[in-house]
């Protein structure tokens, strides 16, 4: 009988996140492509068959962003994948052992803290060239660090409890120990941290594609469509605001699940002796 | 001098009411010793806070009176009820560790109570250290100028409960509330802090309500008391005479 | 007379940095007995529990032990809170007696029913229950790896007086059922004499006393042992 309860800005940012999603795979029953270029219809504002308008190729903005979006969100999913995988490798291992191992894993975690995620993309995209695959490798990297030292400051208190002292004295193997018993007693700081990463992510892959070193057109993310747009903002704004929008939404509604009360609600029903 | 009556207090946390302390009556005599027991949950804590006026909270609702010579503590604004506490009401808490500021001198915590009113009562600074010194002498701290100016950490537990009582003592209340100001203590300690308020009730004539989960303890130090179980009096008398013969099963599981 | 269950012979550990530990301890535990570790905070005798289960590796001395079965003080943090109580009797049995986890259902019907519990704890977690139904809970999860011999690590005082009293009730019932020997630590006097045969009393890490329950409550030889007999308002 474990109560899952929401508290109401979790319930708004579910509502949006949904939402988002559902806008994206929307994108599949626009039939407008996302990279057929038209004349006649570059620059027109928004209409009936193009809600959101046309770019300076005559491309329609509606099918861009969702395409954008989509590929914006499984970047950034990717990476967070990535980096909460090691994140939470490195993490436990330190928090958990401590001692020698704490110290050698602490310090090259330390020595990549130092190193900013934006440096550590140009320098993957100038080592195997531009595209969503180094990006998201770079991006899942830069996550590591933080994600490892939450991890790790979460098991270091695990493991002073009892629970764990027993399951010590049973000789379960340590893996089993790691992911099997302390785990699932991190949920709330190993699902917000993931939350939070991945709000990173999303802004840290705008950032790239609009530097250029990202996303490589024809293909289209939330980055490339800004920085396009940028170029046309007095001329046409919607070019910019509608993707901004979307953006702006995703972020929020991901921010909201990551804040307030916890998933993992602390049971109030009680027997009495 | 102190008298409870119908006390009541509901919790309002999961949107249920849940009754903490239900018809709770008892009075406690002008230098009397009143002993509280109960087990967890048995709302003994929530009556102390009550008297104490500590209860200003939002998610609790109230009901009845208690009456400090002539003052109602449950229903009083909360100017009155600051000007009760220390000056009337003195209290101590459980855990002498946690219910201490480990950043301040135990010294300047002694004489926090005084510091707020330094005015009124046009106190100097050497005033108050005096008074600080002679209270912490009275409760059995020997080098209280040591103590003065440690800090929280530097000194054992026992030292420390001693210094929050000295504390809750410095402006002389008429009423002490000890809410379990031994159980997290070694029973030699314990021993030790029970001599002195015993101390303390015969010299000062003091009033004091101690509360405790251990009747041993109770009836060492107490002459009468009242038996809580679930937000509800089981049981109250003389000391002697409830150990000797409880009325109640409840009691009589409660003594070891 | 009887068979040894525990020995320790001339245990010291001294904790890094520090010169608190224990120093110099020797006792045995006989099978079927219940021997108490009496001694206040600070006095070492989680320490020298510790050392005997083998959660520290003590620094000189002999420890000679059959299986042990570990009950915390803690009932809140020794019970893993994200997983339900069925889960947790399952992997101790899975880990402790794996070669009869083919039966684990029966034997966990079983376990149930000497601490006295009701089958409907098993789809609940930890922190859904009562201090009372979890000291339990722990109690059967020593007592499914088939110890020789339980080391209650102050069992009970974390615990209500009334609930106190049925927990050591229970720990009395199955040293009679199962013969099984109980080192019992604890700080509480009233607690030790109402359960224990023989008692060893630890100050600063050290043994001051040791004897046979009555003879040590009638007659205590040393000065410590009066002065925290006085302390505590036996009757």
């Amino acid at each position: 009988m474990k109560k899952i309860k929401l508290t109401n800005q979790k319930k708004i940012g579910i509502i949006i996140v949904v939402f988002m999603i559902a806008f994206v795979l929307l994108g599949f029953l626009n039939r407008n492509p996302f990279d057929l270029m038209n004349k006649d219809l570059i620059l027109k504002g928004p209409s009936f068959s193009h809600l959101f308008g046309c770019d300076e190729f005559g491309r329609d903005i509606l099918k861009r962003t969702q395409t954008g979006m989509g590929i914006s969100v499984a970047i950034s999913v990717f990476s967070v994948l990535i980096g909460t995988f090691f994140g939470t490798l490195i993490g436990a291992l330190c928090g958990y052992f401590g001692g020698i191992v704490d110290e050698i894993l602490s310090s090259i975690i330390d020595v990549l803290f130092a190193v900013p995620s934006l440096l550590l993309a140009l320098v993957f995209v100038s080592l195997f060239g531009s595209g969503y695959l180094q990006v998201t490798l770079a991006l899942g990297i830069a996550i590591v660090p933080s994600f490892a030292k939450m991890m790790r400051s979460e098991f270091k208190k695990q493991r002073e409890l009892e629970y764990v002292k027993m399951a010590k004295l049973l000789k379960i193997p340590t893996a089993r120990i790691l992911f099997v018993h302390i785990l699932p007693n991190v949920t709330e700081t190993f699902l917000n941290c993931m939350f939070i990463a991945f709000n990173n992510c999303i802004l840290a892959e705008a950032g790239l594609s609009f530097l250029g070193i990202g996303v490589q057109p024809p293909l289209a993310s939330i980055g490339t469509l800004l920085s396009d747009g940028g170029g046309y903002i007095r001329k046409a704004p919607y070019m910019v605001f509608f993707p901004a929008l979307t953006l702006i939404l995703l972020l929020f509604g991901i921010g909201l699940l990551s804040s307030g009360e916890s998933f993992h609600h602390a049971y109030s029903k009680r027997f009495k002796d | 001098m102190l008298t409870v009556k119908d006390l009541k207090i509901e919790f309002f946390d999961h949107d249920l009411p849940e009754v903490a302390v239900k018809d709770v009556d008892f009075t406690i005599k002008d230098g009397e010793i009143l002993g509280i027991v109960g087990e967890s949950g048995s709302g003994k804590s929530m009556t102390a806070m009550a008297i104490a006026g500590l209860l200003n909270r939002k998610d609790l609702t109230k009901s009845g009176t208690i009456d400090l010579d002539g003052t109602d503590i449950l229903n009083s604004p909360r100017s009155k009820i600051r000007q009760i506490q220390g000056n009337e009401i003195g209290f101590v808490f459980q855990d002498p560790l946690n219910s201490m500021n480990p950043v301040l001198k135990v010294g300047a915590q002694v004489e926090e109570a005084m510091r707020i009113r330094k005015k009124e009562l046009g106190l100097t600074k050497e005033d108050m250290k005096n008074r600080a010194l002679e209270v912490m002498k009275s409760v059995g701290l020997d080098d209280a100028e040591r103590i003065y100016e440690s800090y929280p950490h530097q000194i054992s537990g026992g030292q420390r409960q001693r210094a929050m009582i000295a504390a809750a003592l410095v402006l002389k209340p008429k009423l002490l509330i000890c809410d379990e100001p031994t159980t997290a203590l070694d029973v030699t300690v314990q021993k030790r802090i029970i001599d002195v308020l015993k101390e303390l009730n015969e010299k000062t004539g003091t009033s004091i309500l101690f509360i405790s989960h251990d009747l041993s303890v109770i009836k060492a130090l107490c002459d009468r008391v009242v038996v809580m179980k679930d937000g509800v009096v089981v049981e109250e008398g003389n000391v002697r005479e409830i150990f000797e013969n409880p009325t109640k099963e409840y009691t009589k599981q409660l003594i070891f | 007379m009887s068979e040894k269950v525990c020995e320790v012979k001339n245990l010291t550990y001294i904790y890094p940095k520090s010169d608190k530990g224990v120093k110099n301890i020797s006792l045995y535990v006989n099978k079927g007995s219940i021997v108490g570790l009496l001694g206040e905070s600070g006095c070492g005798k989680s320490t020298l529990a510790k050392c005997i289960s083998g959660q520290l590796k003590p620094g000189e001395g002999e420890i000679v032990c059959k299986k042990i079965g570990y009950i915390f003080q803690d009932n809140y943090a020794s019970l893993n809170p994200a997983k339900k109580v069925g889960w947790l009797l399952k992997e101790t049995i899975k880990y402790g007696n794996p070669e009869k986890f083919f039966e684990y259902e029966k034997r966990i019907k079983n376990i149930l029913e000497e601490v006295e519990l009701d089958e409907s704890v098993l789809t609940h977690y930890p922190n859904e229950l009562s201090g009372g139904q979890r000291q339990r809970i722990g109690i059967a999860m020593a007592l499914l790896s088939n110890p020789d011999i339980l080391i209650a690590d102050e069992p009970v005082s974390a615990l209500d007086v009334t609930v106190q009293k049925q927990v050591i009730k229970l720990i009395k019932k199955l040293n009679e059922r199962k013969n099984l020997a109980i080192l019992f630590i604890s700080h509480d006097i009233k607690v030790v004499r109402e359960i224990c045969n023989y008692i060893y009393i630890l100050k600063d890490g050290e043994l001051v006393e040791e004897g046979e329950s009555e003879t040590l409550f009638t007659n205590p030889s040393s000065e410590y042992t009066k002065n925290l007999l006085d302390s505590s308002y036996l009757e």
